[in-house]
């Protein structure tokens, strides 16, 4: 009585450590599951998912539409690993035929906690696991009844299970037939060969449909090394009592040696999952709009750039305030400002490119990029591209598109609501914020040359303050001097009234006038009285050759937030 | 494949039970989709599912000789749900007639029943090629995920694939797959690309399938296909194409070439031959198509003007034509130019003949080579016996109309189209008439209404077969995984 009372206050803490766990610190790992999935009620998606991937990927799949809602997600992701240490109860007591043991039954739940947190360990391997754990357990419990009929509804009960819910279990269910071959006595030897068919079809399903083998190919580690081990390691805890002693030793080793390897894969595999999760909050923070959690997730670009750097300074346009902060960041003339597409976060780059487009005005881009995101999974289809294309089409005014995208969307049962707020925005929504088209727009192509595609896309429309906070301070951080002050006049002069005119362009458009810069040609444009005085301040230092450097760059620290610190204190020139 | 949903049943019951005769009348036509309202339709084709725009609940009478042959019902999503048996049996009376189609609707917000006039289908006496095989992308471009070689039967609704990119699924990636072309419209007699890994063209005649390897000292990757009707030979074009993105042009993509050059593929003796008049640099060739007798190469040509794509609107293509002598393999002595792009000041594109070889069905955009991003692109159609143009603008949208294919009859032409929403191409089909004249093109059908509004995928290049691919799918996948076979070149 006290063991069960035992497990069931463990249970019920482990339960809610499971939850916080998935809520507080991974909840990244739900929305990205929701994000890369797809689910529609046709029977063309079912079809096609059956064929391809099996019924456990569709029901995957369903369940993913949930975690929309991250509550919901975790609550899912928790059920497998209940079920997992439910069926491994039964199976211990069956085995032993004594309730002792059944506390190692939280040993595989353990484990499979423990492996949904890579994130490619998608749901349907969860599902396969307490398959993998209710067959065994079925199998145990006819086996006991050594009669023909039983042998035969094992066939036609698991057989079908097998063929319907997974390729692979085809494989798993063969090893039942190797233990057949060689425990069964006499006839019933005969029937072990009725456990290999599943396999026989597993090796015409690889070769026929070959989505089989690529997804085999990616998970080879799990599959092949890791669930054999799960449950060699749970078989080996369960039988140690029975074991004789001279064999105990080499079973404690067995499992240190099983739990030391699996702790160094996911010791491993954590900083990976560590990486993916802040990448997944900062896709939901710019989803979300929400700045102020872009900025506290990149703080640390402040201390050393390590790729997200984009990402603060997306938020810090957003806000307006990108060029004020923009020296608040270790930046030099190579560091990829606007993408990190160089930096190889291409998928990061490509959706962050959205909304980079999107709110410069480019919209056309903006959806181009979307369909890029759209082909990174293997399925196709992605919840988070559906969402972006309707999303970016609305904003278009391509309304029959967004339609489109809704009525896809109607279909996945669980956005109903949100497709409804969109609809009622379609209606309502009349006049869209588009760049207008140029005569010329045949000849402005997204390339390359970025900068001055910018240059351009300003041209046409000089009140698009976030376009112009990121081209003139992407001219200033790759010392493109001259560029900076020419268009700056261009656009300053087109476009006076409504400009807010930043302390750090001021302070790069006050050092052109002061050293005579021709290229800066606004003659009616003044800095404010403390630009000029911490000018007058930096330059007597600067240029004082009686200071040494060393002495003159401590003196100058006091600066480094600026321009001319930033310009004239680092050994690469102007260009 | 069948995409019933469970809630159509329920639907289909709904209906059943309510009386619709009672429906108040309305005076217009229906806002059906797909828009088969006066349509002309060969009588093999597969039922017209249609729904009608903003409703909850359609029933369909399909009335002929007065009679009320069948009544079909079904959900405003996918649309009324036509008995196969019923629809074939209906056609094959009305053929070279019409029949009348009674609509009833229920309204989705006032769920009020309402009729409206009676329409009429046109069943021509001419049947359809059975089979239309067409390619099924995302319209990205840049990048894509899952695509393949699709056949679809025209007379039911079912799609098989001939070879999907996951089949050639390598290290490097999906592979790709694309400009498939039959002789004479035989699906035993075919050729398509393979990019990536597998990369090349396959080659299958009959039993016998090759991956071609076109490299040689001076030719490259064939490209735009066309089988000669003999064939021996299929004409090729070799282009090193390129795309650039427009930031907000209404055309998304600029597709340019920057080398583009005809050669022809004897099949027999793997050999590919070059006419140095039509492999030089200061002419664009492109998009070769034989006249149904085989005696002429019809090809769009234009004079190159430097520095794509900003220049890419300067590049006019023009159609022209030269004799073939399939017995020595040899191109003519003179060059005829059939529309010419400095009188138009406009690109012609994709000449196909017709098979009576009397009309030249093309596309016809402002600029380029690549009209299927250009939202001005429209068919255009003309009388080779006068060289005067035909009107078919009944044919045309606001957006693009673009690649097309003749029936092996001369009766119906296939073509791609983004007018559904301005992406995604879809297939229509129109019936030409003895007279020369169009008739208004229609979707093709699908088993819902609501299929094609759905699918996330463009389709292009259809092309008619009149046989079914049958299992080759897997053999395909052999050939191309398989050794390649080099060519010899041969230039004159």
């Amino acid at each position: 009585m006290k063991s069960r009372y035992f497990d069931y206050l463990f249970l019920c803490v482990f339960e809610i450590g499971m939850l916080a766990f998935w809520l507080f610190l991974y909840s990244g790992h739900l929305t990205a599951g929701h994000f890369n999935c797809y689910f529609d009620t046709s029977f063309d998606f079912f079809y096609q998912t059956f064929s391809s991937q099996r019924l456990l990927c569709y029901v995957g799949n369903f369940l993913y539409l949930f975690f929309k809602w991250e509550v919901a997600g975790a609550f899912i992701m928790t059920i497998p690993v209940l079920s997992v240490f439910f069926i491994s109860r039964l199976f211990l007591k069956e085995l032993f035929f004594s309730k002792t043991y059944s506390s190692f039954a939280f040993l595989p739940a353990v484990l499979l906690f423990v492996f949904q947190q890579s994130r490619q360990f998608l749901l349907d391997r969860s599902l396969f696991v307490v398959l993998l754990f209710l067959l065994g357990y079925v199998y145990l419990k006819l086996r006991g009844q050594r009669k023909l009929r039983y042998f035969f509804s094992t066939f036609f009960l698991i057989f079908p299970i097998c063929f319907f819910q997974h390729v692979e279990l085809a494989l798993y269910y063969s090893m039942i037939g190797v233990i057949e071959l060689f425990c069964a006595k006499n006839r019933w030897r005969f029937f072990s060969f009725v456990y290999f068919i599943p396999a026989f079809y597993f090796l015409y399903v690889y070769f026929q449909v070959k989505d089989a083998l690529t997804n085999f190919g990616e998970l080879y580690v799990e599959k092949i090394i890791w669930f054999p081990a799960l449950c060699l390691l749970a078989l080996c805890c369960g039988c140690i009592p029975f074991f004789k002693k001279e064999f105990r030793t080499w079973l404690y080793v067995l499992i240190v040696l099983v739990i030391a390897v699996s702790g160094c894969f996911f010791g491993r595999m954590n900083d990976e999952e560590a990486e993916f999760e802040k990448l997944i909050r900062l896709y939901k923070a710019v989803w979300a709009d929400d700045m102020e959690k872009v900025l506290l997730l990149t703080e640390s670009e402040k201390k050393e750039i390590s790729g997200y750097l984009p990402f603060a300074v997306y938020a810090h346009a957003r806000k307006g305030e990108l060029p004020d902060k923009m020296f608040d960041y270790p930046l030099n003339s190579n560091t990829y400002l606007l993408t990190s597409a160089k930096q190889g976060k291409v998928v990061a780059s490509t959706f962050l490119n959205i909304f980079f487009f999107k709110h410069m005005g480019l919209m056309d881009e903006a959806i181009h990029d979307a369909f890029l995101l759209s082909t990174s999974p293997s399925n196709g289809e992605t919840m988070m591209s559906l969402y972006l294309l309707a999303d970016l089409n609305i904003q278009k005014g391509d309304y029959l598109l967004a339609e489109k995208y809704l009525c896809k969307l109607e279909r996945t049962i669980v956005n109903k609501g949100w497709v409804k707020e969109r609809r009622e925005k379609l209606l309502t929504q009349s006049a869209v914020e588009q760049t207008p088209v140029r005569a010329d727009s045949r000849l402005f192509f997204i390339d390359s040359a970025q900068e001055m595609n910018l240059f351009r896309l300003l041209l046409d429309n000089p009140k698009n303050a976030f376009a112009r906070d990121c081209f003139f301070c992407t001219l200033l951080q790759r010392r493109e001097y001259n560029l900076f002050c020419e268009s700056f006049s261009k656009l300053y002069t087109c476009d006076k009234i409504t400009f807010r005119l930043p302390i750090l362009f001021q302070e790069a458009l006050f050092m052109a006038q002061e050293v005579g810069l021709t290229s800066f040609k606004d003659s009616t444009f003044s800095a404010s009285v403390q630009i000029r005085k911490d000018w007058q301040e930096f330059s007597s230092v600067f240029n004082d050759s009686s200071i040494d450097s060393c002495s003159k760059t401590i003196r100058l620290r006091k600066f480094k937030n600026t321009w001319w610190y930033y310009c004239l204190m680092s050994p690469e020139k102007i260009r | 494949m069948k995409t019933y949903n469970f809630f159509l049943l329920g639907a289909v019951f709904l209906a059943s039970c309510i009386n619709v005769k009672d429906a108040k009348h309305l005076d217009e036509l229906p806002p059906v989709f797909p828009d088969y309202i006066g349509v002309t339709i060969p009588p093999n084709v597969a039922p017209l599912t249609f729904t009608v725009k903003d409703a909850n609940q359609v029933v369909a009478d399909f009335i002929y000789e007065g009679e009320v042959v069948f009544t079909a019902k079904g959900s405003g999503e996918k649309g009324v749900s036509i008995p196969m048996k019923k629809w074939r049996g209906l056609l094959s009376r009305a053929i070279g007639q019409s029949v009348q189609v009674v609509t009833f609707a229920q309204r989705k917000e006032s769920k009020e029943w309402v009729s409206y006039q009676t329409f009429n289908l046109f069943v021509a006496k001419e049947n359809i090629d059975p089979y239309v095989v067409y390619r099924l992308i995302k319209p990205g471009y840049e990048l894509w995920d899952l695509m393949g070689l699709y056949q679809r039967d025209i007379t039911s609704f079912k799609e098989k694939a001939i070879i999907e990119n996951k089949q050639l699924a390598s290290k490097m990636g999906l592979g790709c797959v694309n400009c498939h072309s039959f002789c004479e419209y035989s699906a035993d007699t075919f050729m398509y690309h393979g990019r990536a890994q597998y990369s090349g063209t396959v080659v299958v005649r009959g039993n016998e399938a090759k991956r071609m390897n076109f490299k040689t000292e001076e030719t490259g990757n064939g490209v735009y296909p066309r089988w000669h009707p003999s064939g021996k030979f299929i004409a090729y074009s070799l282009n090193d194409t390129k795309q650039a993105f427009h930031a907000y042009d209404p055309n998304k993509i600029s597709v340019y070439d920057t080398e583009s050059d005809l050669m022809i593929f004897d099949v027999d003796k793997d050999e590919v031959i070059v006419d140095r008049r039509f492999f030089g640099k200061s002419y664009f060739e492109t998009f070769p198509s034989w006249s149904p007798d085989g005696k002429w190469l019809y090809f769009c040509r234009a004079a190159v003007c430097g520095d794509l794509p900003t220049n890419n609107d300067k590049m006019k293509y023009g159609i022209y034509r030269i004799a073939f002598d399939a017995s020595t393999a040899r191109l003519g002595d003179s060059l005829v130019c059939v529309v010419d792009e400095r009188e138009t000041n406009k690109s012609q594109l994709f000449p196909r003949i017709s098979p009576d070889g009397n009309y030249l069905l093309y596309t016809e955009c402002d600029y380029g080579t690549f009209p299927i991003w250009h939202k001005e692109a429209q068919l255009r159609m003309v009388d080779l016996r006068t060289l005067q143009p035909v009107d078919i603008d009944v044919v045309n949208s606001k957006d693009v109309d673009s690649y097309h294919s003749w029936s092996s009859n001369g009766r119906w032409v296939v073509f791609s189209s983004r007018r559904m929403d301005g992406l995604y191409t879809r297939l229509f089909i129109a019936y030409f008439g003895v007279d020369g004249k169009m008739g208004k093109p229609f979707l093709l059908p699908q088993e819902t209404a609501d299929f094609d509004w759905l699918r996330m995928k463009s389709y292009n290049i259809p092309e008619y077969t009149k046989n079914k691919m049958g299992k080759k799918s897997v053999a395909i996948e052999r050939t191309q995984k398989g050794g390649e076979t080099t060519v010899r070149l041969k230039k004159y």
